[in-house]
């Protein structure tokens, strides 16, 4: 292989034992909240991935729980040692998503592993399948966590994945928030809706770990070519059944239908990456099942958001936080680095930059806000560039003494939000309304020298001899190394 | 006896009880098609004994009220457009 991948969810799941990083339970779960608790509990525990073998009605299939929720499993997708630092991590994305797209190419049907169970017409229903009930309380049945959808634009050949979540109706119906901002949504509600067409969706459930990485990621590239440059090599795909979309070929599931223009039906509450059950019940794009194909013994793959730290949150953070970075440095901003604080859900987003000019940390944050990934959170603390960014402990020490409480936060009214937002009224919520705020802790440049603070640390105010010698003798003065 | 749930999105004092009005709701009956849900015309009622089937509210966030309600499901109701059934 040109790079380190997985070619599918199965070769992951392998590699994930080798490296203690998951736990197969071959005891029988029931898809109805047991499953659901268990993965809640490993993410809030930073505990090896599930693997269930055996699901309660469902002989013949199995299950995957939080593939992606902790950084030692996203360095094993990408073919690193699991205790690879997340800056290194970081590197390897941008490095292999910085170079030339790698398109996709197409396979036959007959060598297509999801091609192996072909169910269409009346003899589908979305019952067969073990989409678990996650959380007490939530609307239905969530079939689709972890996973993303294929559609295709009306006007031309741009193909979108993206991971819009499901619920489960009945046998053949589905329902899940489109937000008008989302790149499906633009598609479907600009294009198909004002014609009255339906959309063909492919759902694909059980891809490998790097296209559900590329399906999160905000990158303007196409997620397939994304994904083939995480690889190193094109993706795989065979043709649907019912459409003219393609679809990986090793995924697990693959669930065809049409998005339908003329219907909205209630969908939510669902909990959710912010860590609360938050978007209210209400009408919701529907998704008409055609067809389902799925791999012998498939393998479900439920993702279980809720509090820190899941796979959504984690995969957006790092990749929110990378795109950025290519943003603003491509803007000529003279940052250190991006990072956003995995327990903020992706809400929080931190910059460390050469404070070269003044309010250059308002330009960053137009710059975020304004981009397309703006939507998706809504503070950014900006700090200098002797900050380590990646340092929780020092990032708030920074918030803490060098903001200004009224200079220094900047707030940003009537912006674009989503209705996930815990702290959003309502009617917000209903409306998509946010509102962003800036964290400047940089110092004004117009202060003299002389009075601006000195950094008391070990490493700013003793000199370098003094600190080599107190490094040298630390073991001697009787402290652990 | 059937059981069902629904969420209710308004003040439960607002529910209109003993009138017919359409709702959703989900199937309780354990097996694979637990929580199917399904558009109904019915009758409702907060006295769990009034009708033969029992509903349970929860509110809008998912909350479980707890005490049961009664249920008379009057007629099934299809939201779906015929040409995509």
């Amino acid at each position: 292989m040109a790079q380190g991948y997985h070619k599918d969810n199965r070769e992951f799941i392998r590699a994930l034992g080798k490296t203690g990083d998951l736990v197969t339970i071959e005891q029988e779960v029931d898809w109805d909240l047991e499953m659901g608790a268990i993965v809640r509990r490993v993410c809030e525990l930073k505990a090896p991935a599930p693997y269930f073998k055996k699901i309660k009605d469902y002989p013949g299939f199995e299950a995957f729980g939080a593939p992606l929720a902790t950084y030692r499993r996203l360095a094993i997708a990408l073919g690193l040692a699991p205790d690879t630092p997340i800056p290194e991590i970081g590197k390897v994305y941008t490095e292999r998503t910085s170079k030339e797209p790698i398109k996709p190419i197409i396979v036959d049907k007959a060598s297509a592993p999801c091609k192996e169970n072909i169910i269409l017409g009346n003899e589908v229903s979305l019952f067969d399948l073990p989409a678990p009930m996650i959380h007490d309380g939530d609307g239905g049945r969530y079939i689709s966590t972890w996973h993303f959808i294929v559609a295709k634009d009306l006007d031309t050949e741009f193909v979108n994945w993206g991971m819009y979540r499901q619920m489960l109706i009945d046998e053949k119906t589905m329902v899940g928030p489109v937000f008008p901002f989302s790149d499906m949504g633009k598609m479907f509600y600009t294009k198909y809706v004002p014609k009255g067409l339906p959309m063909p969706f492919a759902t694909v459930i059980g891809c490998d770990p790097l296209a559900g990485i590329a399906a999160c990621a905000p990158s303007p590239i196409a997620e397939v070519e994304f994904c083939g440059m995480l690889m190193g090599e094109p993706v795989e795909l065979v043709k649907c059944e019912t459409s003219d979309l393609y679809v990986p070929s090793h995924a697990e599931i693959i669930i065809e239908g049409e998005i339908i223009p003329d219907v909205l039906i209630e969908e939510a509450p669902f909990g959710e990456y912010t860590g609360h059950r938050t978007s209210p019940r209400a009408p919701r794009t529907v998704y008409r099942v055609k067809a389902i194909t799925y791999r012998n013994n498939a393998i479900m793959t439920i993702s279980n958001m809720g509090i820190p730290t899941d796979e959504g949150q984690l995969l957006r953070s790092f990749s929110l936080g990378l795109e950025l970075e290519k943003l603003l440095r491509g803007q000529g901003i003279p940052i250190t680095g991006v990072y956003m604080l995995l327990e903020s859900t992706h809400h929080l987003m931190v910059v460390g930059v050469k404070p070269a000019y003044s309010n250059i940390a308002t330009q960053i944050a137009q710059l975020a806000f304004g981009s397309k990934l703006g939507p998706w959170f809504h503070m950014v603390i900006v700090v200098d560039d002797k900050t380590d960014i990646y340092n929780k402990d020092e990032v708030i020490f920074m918030l803490s003494t060098r903001c200004h409480p009224a200079r220094g936060i900047r707030i940003f009214p009537h912006a674009v939000g989503t209705p996930l937002y815990p702290f959003a009224d309502p009617v917000d919520r209903a409306m998509n309304k946010g509102a962003k705020v800036l964290f400047d802790c940089l110092f004004p440049l117009e202060w003299k020298m002389a009075d601006i603070p000195t950094l008391v640390s070990f490493r700013t105010v003793y000199p370098q001899e003094v600190q080599e010698k107190v490094l040298a003798n630390w073991e001697k003065y009787g402290f652990k190394k | 006896m059937k059981e069902y749930d629904t969420f209710v999105l308004t003040d439960l004092d607002e529910v209109r009880e003993d009138v017919e009005q359409e709702m959703l709701i989900r199937d309780l009956t354990p097996g694979r098609k637990k929580y199917r849900c399904e558009f109904v015309k019915a009758l409702i009622s907060k006295n769990p004994e009034k009708y033969p089937d029992r509903l349970w509210p929860r509110l809008g966030q998912g909350q479980w009220v707890g005490q049961p309600w009664s249920i008379k499901n009057v007629e099934r109701v299809d939201k779906i457009p015929e040409r995509y059934l």
